[in-house]
This record gives C-alpha cells, structure tokens and sequence, in this order.
C-alpha cells in the first residue's frame, strides 16, 4: 500500500541521516575528547586556586608553589602542592596561605582512602578545620593543637595533618 | 549593487548574498535570532564568538539541506532540518569546549540555543530547502555577515558605553552601566533599528 | 493607539497658548521649591537645575529640526520636564550624568514618541530610572543641606537600619533633610499644589488616593504613617508627576485607581523591593497602565450602551 510504502521510505531516508550525522559526530567527539579533557582538568586546578586562596585572581606558576597576586598586582598568598603517603596511596594536597603563613584553605587533588572510612578527610567540616591556622595550631589536640582527627580513620587523618605540616616545613625553606 | 569579479557567480548569486546583509538582514529587518542577540552582544569577544558559531551552523546546515532536498519528502522535512542543525551545532559546542573554554563560558547556554535560532531553521526553511547548493551557501554567507555586522556594532556599543573599555583601555572611567543589562541591549537594538529601517525607506523611495 | 483614544491635555487644546499657559502656571507653582533648594544647596542646586533645564531645551530644539517638526520649545513643557527632573537628582551628582539623564528625558522620554501628548511615560522619571540604572553609584550618594556633608537618606537609614538618625517631623516638613533637590520641602511643594489647584490645572483624584493607599498601607503595616507621607518623593511624585494628564487615566475613576496603584506599589517597593524609595518605579510602572485603565474604566461606563466604538 502506498501509506506502507511511505513509511518505509521515510524511515530509511530518516536512519540513514541520522548515521551520516552520528558518524561525523563521534569523529568530531574522538578528535576533540583530549582537548576537552585537558581543558577540564585545568578548570578544576583554577577552581581549586581560587578555593584556597580566595583573594586571589591572578595566579603565576613559580617554581615549586604558585603565588596569588589580587586586581592590584599585590601579592597575597601562596598556593604549595604536595603529596603525602596516606593508608591507601598517594594523597595529593593544596594549601593556600597568605603573607603572614597563615593557612587559608586546603583542598585535596588525589587520594585513595578507603571509601567510607578515610575519604571522610574528603569532607568539609574536616578541611574547614585548617582554615585560619597557623603553624602551631596544626597538631591534634591531644598534641596540643586544635585539630580534631576522624574518629575511625586515624591513619588517613595523621596522614592529611602531616601533609599540612610539611607544607609548613617547605615554606620555611 | 556591487560587481562581483568572481567568475560563476550571476546576479541571482549576488542578490542572495546581499539580501542577507541589507534588506533582509536577520536581526534589524527580519526581526528574527534576536534572543542570543540581545544576551550575547554584551562583549566584542562574546559578539565575534557567537557570530563565528551561527555562522559555520548557518552555512553548514544550509548547504546540507540543499544537497538532500530532492530527496527530503515536505513531510519529513522539519526533523531533517533539526537532526543536520544539531549536529552542526553540536560540533561547534566540542570545538569551543576544546578550544575557547573562556568563549564557552561567556556564551554558556547559548550555544546549543543555536538549534532553535530562528536564522537556522528560518533561512533552511524559507531558502536552503528551495535552492540550489550554491544559492544556499551565499545565502549563508550573506546572512551570516549580515549577522555579524549587527553583532559587532552592538557589542561594540554595549561594551565601550557600558563598560567603558576598548582593546583594555579604559575610555570612559564611569560608564553608563545600563548598556550592558537589557535594557540597553533594547535600547541599541531599537536605535539600530530604526537607523535601517530609515535607511531601507529612502533607498526605496528614490 | 487608537485614534478615538485621545491622549492629550485636558481641557483639550485648541491652541498651543493654553499649554504655554499650563507649563507656566506648573513652573510658578514649583517656584518655591526651587527657591528652596538654592537655599539647602545653594551653588549644588542653581547648577543641576539650570544643566537639566539647558539640555532639556536643546535636546527638543535640536530634535525637533532633525525630525523636520514644529519647534515646540516654547510651550515651555520642556523647561518642566528638565525642572522636574531636577527636583529628582541627588544634589551631588555630575553636571555631566544630569546633561545625560536630561537629553534621554527629552528624547526617548517625549520625542521619540511623537513630542508631548504621545508619550506614555512621564518623561522626568524617564530619564531618572535611565540614570538609576547607569549610574547607580552617583544616584545613590546624598549629602546634607547646608554643609555638603555625605549622608543617607530617611528612607535609606530606616530600609537598612542604618546609625543615623531621622529627621524630626518639623525637619521632614521642612526639608532640611539629606534628600534629593526638590523632593525634601513638603511645605513649598504642597504650596506649589496648592496654586496649581487654584489655578484649576490638576484633579485632586489621584494625589488623594495615592497618598491615601500609602496611608492605608503604612497603618496596616504598622509603621510611622506621617514619616512615609513625609519622607521620599512622594508629595513631589503625587502631585506634580503621577497627576501629569498626559500619561494618567482620564476618567476620575481611572485616575483613583491609578493612583492607588501608585501607593501600592511605592509602598511594595519600599518594603519589599531593593531600593529605598519607590515613588519613580511605581509612577512609571502605572503609566504603562495607563491605557488599560482607561479601557477597563471606559467600558464600565459605556458598556451597558452596547459598543463603544
């Protein structure tokens, strides 16, 4: 019947459109992924910077920190990466500080806690502890500092505060 | 009318090209894609950026739906035009994404607002669907520079009144804020407006 | 528009004489208040006055030879507009931004429309919401009579409870207050009002109900009734702006309306809106409908009849 015909036709004409249109689409997706990608990971890096270190909105790579300078070209802080061992693996960490060294914020790149148990150093009532910090306050308190530790997840805890601390230790250098 | 030395390209070619510009301009005379107009022209990055988008969609999709004319029945036509416009537009998002992240960020929700522009659908519909592959494109490329041109004015004048710099210098240190918010994209469009529309009625006149 | 919908003067023109008369008998009435506020600002307010006027004028004179029509400055409703737009400004702000705010009154305010009669928005106000949007900075910065000290108005203390302290009721009165230019004196403005009702020029429908809805309003949300009928550009916006026979209702109904709408809304965005007076927005905002009244009102009256047109 003509109406079956119809149909079929449209649909063939239809399909094969849209696999000409998905083609070059994936084509476009594959060539540009890498792109895309390294420009998401660097999105994330600035967002991070500017977490830790509000006050700043320019930033320039030095050689093993990057500093933070605001609209007036002044600077304002510092922004030091580094890796500590944590119970599960690596655990890659950045924290701002401002002139004064006095820790601004800290933010956590990588890590491979146990899910549940030491990726709670994830959450932001345990990193808001360090805010506002200097040196001498970044010890448990039992040390007599003013961090509290997770209850259960001892290791991931000791191991982010130690990270903290040797950011202190790099920046006297 | 302007001679055109390239050879192939008749009257009718001209004609198709400049309609887009002048009399048939998008924006001013047809009234038509003013949405991404209106939220975008607050920047010349924004403008040229936005521009350059529409107008590889534009020209893009008008060619592909002047190849498949003949074989695309009326009643099917609608969701060809939207399958080709999309996938035009969704390569232009991957590409901007890749490549400009900061023209993606400006441009935002409007860069897949493309598919829906009525210059795209309008000019597929209205020309590109009736057309020859080489009218098509000329009419593309007309209504793209047509586009453009207003685009860039109106950037221009939004962001060098209302933000009062230029190129990083700063021109006017207390900028009338009120060009950048919509009221004065309203306002420039109507202005501009008003300045083809008089222009149209003499030419037509004489 | 429809063109049995007559948007003009009333009573109607039948010479360019009885405008003339009309802007002149408006000037007269604000006479007072200008003296006033040569007083408070002295230098400050002779200044924003005369650039507001000056531009005003041009800007029509000059637009009106472009547009090929009748020069129309001499009805003086351009020396209003610019005076009116005058009484509206801080007392500090640029003579610059105030030539501005002046030639877009005139322009997109009156002209572009078609020149007095044909605009749909009181042009004055026109032209200060454009500056309040442009320049909120300098439109938001007042200085005290008197000594040019920076302050903030009443109406700003009380909105953000601000340290300040707010003017007595003799003082709001009076007008020896931070304020805009012509806003602060109720008692040279009520005057003014006062001549203008003499002279037969405005109908008292809508200044009473739109200084009565704000007193309603004021009562049932329990705040200083007087103070809010005193402070802002209430009394001004009441009686000389949102009663502009241009751009109100024409029927008294229409115009009771009009000028409870107008209450509502100053007082809506006194209280609940972002800025600290609401007299302009609320004016404008009623000018839009302005056509509509007139349609509902009209209706009401001639439907019964059976068409209206």
């Amino acid at each position: 019947m003509k109406l079956i015909s119809k149909i079929i036709s449209y649909s063939v004409r239809l399909t094969l459109l849209c696999s000409f249109a998905a083609g070059s689409l994936a084509l476009v997706y594959m060539k540009t992924l890498p792109m895309i990608e390294y420009q998401k990971k660097k999105e994330e890096i600035e967002f991070g910077r500017k977490k830790v270190l509000p006050q700043a909105s320019i930033f320039k790579e030095e050689e093993n920190y990057v500093a933070g300078y605001n609209e007036k070209n002044e600077i304002v802080g510092k922004i030091i990466t580094s890796n500590i061992r944590g119970y599960g693996g690596n655990i890659r960490l950045m924290v701002g500080m401002d002139n004064e060294n006095k820790i601004i914020g800290v933010k956590i790149l990588e890590q491979y806690e146990t899910p549940g148990v030491g990726d709670q150093i994830l959450d932001k009532k345990f990193l808001s502890q360090f805010e506002n910090k200097d040196e001498t306050d970044i010890n448990f308190r039992k040390d007599g500092g003013k961090i509290d530790a997770i209850t259960g997840a001892t290791i991931s805890s000791k191991a982010l505060l130690k990270g903290v601390q040797e950011v202190f230790k790099y920046v006297k250098e | 009318m302007s001679k055109s030395n390239k050879p192939g390209i008749s009257a009718p070619g001209t004609a198709a090209f400049l309609y887009g510009v002048l009399k048939g301009n998008p924006v001013l005379v047809l009234m038509i894609g003013l949405c991404p107009v209106l939220a975008v022209s607050t920047s010349i990055f924004n403008a040229v950026g936005m521009s350059i988008a529409v107008a590889f969609v534009l020209i893009g999709s008008n060619v592909i739906i002047s190849l498949v004319r003949k074989r695309t029945p009326g009643e099917i036509r609608i969701p060809v035009f939207i399958i080709i416009i999309s996938t035009f537009v969704t390569i232009v998002d991957y590409v901007i994404r890749a490549y400009s992240p900061e023209l993606y960020r400006q441009l935002g929700v409007f860069i897949p607002l493309i598919v829906v522009n009525c210059i795209v659908i309008g000019r597929g519909e209205a020309f590109a669907y009736k057309n020859t592959v080489k009218l098509s494109f000329l009419d593309g490329i007309g209504t793209s520079i047509g586009f453009f041109i207003v685009l860039f004015v109106i950037g221009l004048l939004r962001q060098l009144f209302g933000k009062g710099e230029l190129l990083g210098k700063v021109i006017f240190s207390k900028p009338a804020l009120i060009m950048i918010l919509p009221p004065g994209g309203f306002i420039t469009i109507g202005v501009l407006m008003g300045i083809l529309t008089y222009y149209n009625l003499k030419k037509s006149k004489v | 528009m429809p063109d049995n919908l007559i948007v003009t003067i009333s009573p109607h023109i039948r010479s360019e004489d009885n405008i003339s008369r009309m802007m002149l008998d408006v000037i007269i009435a604000l006479s007072l208040n200008i003296l006033v506020s040569i007083c408070f600002y002295s230098w400050r307010a002779f200044s924003l006055i005369l650039t507001c006027i000056v531009f005003s004028i041009s800007t029509e004179v000059i637009s009106q030879k472009i547009m090929k029509k009748k020069g129309t400055v001499s009805d003086f409703s351009a020396v209003v507009t610019g005076l009116l737009l005058g009484f509206c400004l801080p007392p500090s702000l640029p003579l610059w931004i105030a030539a501005i705010g002046s030639i877009f009154s005139i322009l997109v305010g009156k002209q572009i429309f078609g020149g007095l009669g044909h605009n749909p928005f009181n042009p004055a106000l026109v032209g200060r919401a454009f500056l309040q949007v442009s320049w909120p900075l300098q439109m938001s910065t007042w200085i005290s009579p008197f000594d040019g000290i920076t302050t903030a108005t009443p109406l700003t203390i009380d909105k953000l409870n601000l340290p300040g302290v707010i003017p007595s009721y003799e003082e709001l009165f009076l007008g020896s207050y931070a304020g805009s230019l012509g806003e602060t004196s109720v008692i040279a403005l009520l005057l003014g009002a006062g001549y203008l009702l003499l002279r037969k020029r405005i109908k008292l429908y809508i200044p009473i109900s739109y200084i009565f809805t704000v007193v309603i309003i004021a009562a049932i949300l329990n705040k200083d009734v007087l103070f809010h009928v005193l402070s802002g550009g209430l009394i001004l916006g009441a009686f000389f702006m949102a009663a502009d026979p241009v751009t109100s209702p024409l029927t008294d109904k229409g115009k009771l309306i009009f000028g409870a709408g107008c209450g509502l809304l100053t007082m809506i965005i006194r209280f609940r809106g972002g800025f600290p007076e609401g007299v302009c927005y609320s004016i404008l905002i009623m000018n839009m409908l302005t056509p509509f009244i007139d349609k509902i009102t009209r209706t009401k009256k001639f439907g019964v009849v059976g068409q209206t047109r």
